[in-house]
């Protein structure tokens, strides 16, 4: 008679049965003074004295980054503006906040975000190529030229979304730039004398 | 007006003739040396997408083309990076970075942290007060401590936001697959 065959001890666990208990708090973290002076001096992050590692926070982030894309905008960057906080030496989280802020309209933080993200990695093409794009929207041309040349220059070949974008904002400027200065440097024609 | 102008134009919202002031103005201050690093480095990218296949911003992709390109976190935590500032990871809770951008991986990490700033801001924020940052033995030293405490109390707080913006999202989740697990009993 066939039956159901016992499976061998130790190899199968069954699934942990889901019930309605939440999970349970990390234990709670009291920072030192020494801890506290370093935070303050920028030595020091939330996220070191915490405990937070760089899984968990781009975790939070892309928490953050899903709400915003769903329509829930203001709690995604909010979400993204703690994280900021808790760590604010990485550059795609400002890079994330500035594309966040821009598309929400305060262009001016936006900015900020994306020259904090520079300072921190100035090969971050996100932000490189965002602010480019803000800067021309803004007519500052010889200013959005510099970041340009930066992008064209992490991604030659053009392969990420990002890096394409960045070759079309390049190929759009440089070839009506080049007109406008070819017109500017032709000496100015006199009138013809009568 | 030509073509290339008047892609420029419609991009950046400027007239031609303002175009042209700022062209001649980058001619007179010599940043219109930027332009022959830009076509340097367009032509050095030889593998770049062809000029042909590239279209132009023109009025069109102007208004069409979304500003302000977000890069998913998921993407960029793939990507091998020297990040500073996190605490360093056990080696039993670290996923690897091939399956890292797994959602189910980003998902329990994303409830890891939001547990642990829980944690943390639950024991600070009210508890927390400027004697806590040490010592002073002057008035100026007085002063910036205050400051410092000030600074730090708001930092305390917008991660107290962040914390129960995503106490919100968990708890809806774990909602969710608690009535999903219930219809598939049903």
């Amino acid at each position: 008679m066939l039956g159901a065959r016992p499976l061998p001890a130790g190899r199968f666990q069954p699934p942990p049965r889901f019930t309605d208990q939440k999970p349970l708090i990390a234990a709670p973290v009291r920072p030192t003074p020494a801890q506290l002076s370093a935070v303050a001096d920028g030595t020091l992050t939330w996220a070191e004295v915490m405990g937070m590692t760089r899984a968990e926070a781009f975790g939070i982030a892309q928490s953050a980054y899903r709400l915003f894309e769903f329509g829930q905008r203001e709690k995604g960057r909010a979400v993204l503006e703690g994280l900021v906080v808790a760590n604010p030496k990485v550059a795609a989280f400002h890079a994330l906040l500035g594309g966040m802020q821009g598309r929400l309209g305060d262009e001016k933080a936006a900015q900020e975000s994306y020259s904090k993200a520079i300072a921190i990695e100035p090969g971050n093409l996100a932000a490189r190529v965002n602010r480019a794009e803000l800067l021309l929207k803004q007519g500052a041309l010889d200013v959005a030229l510099d970041d340009l040349i930066a992008a064209t220059k992490i991604d030659p070949s053009g392969k990420s979304p990002l890096g394409k974008r960045a070759f079309h904002l390049a190929r759009t400027t440089s070839a009506g730039l080049k007109e406008l200065i070819a017109r500017a440097r032709k000496p100015a024609v006199a009138p013809p004398r009568r | 007006m030509s073509t290339s102008i008047q892609n420029l134009s419609t991009f950046t919202g400027l007239s031609e003739v303002e175009l042209q002031r700022r062209a001649q103005e980058m001619v007179t201050t010599g940043k219109a040396k930027g332009l022959s690093t830009l076509d340097a480095a367009l032509l050095a990218s030889t593998t770049g997408p062809k000029q042909t296949t590239v279209e132009a911003f023109g009025a069109m992709a102007a208004a069409t083309q979304q500003a302000h390109a977000l890069e998913e976190p998921a993407q960029v935590l793939a990507r091998a990076a020297n990040d500073v500032g996190f605490a360093a990871a056990a080696t039993t809770s670290t996923p690897s970075l091939a399956s890292a951008n797994s959602s189910a991986v980003l998902d329990k990490a994303a409830t890891a942290g939001a547990m642990r700033v829980q944690g943390f801001v639950g024991e600070n924020l009210d508890s927390f007060s400027p004697t806590d940052l040490g010592g002073v033995s002057n008035e100026v030293e007085t002063n910036s401590r205050n400051l410092d405490f000030e600074q730090l109390k708001t930092q305390i707080q917008r991660m107290s936001q962040m914390q129960q913006l995503m106490s919100g999202v968990l708890s809806s989740t774990h909602e969710t697959m608690k009535s999903t697990i219930n219809n598939l009993k049903a």
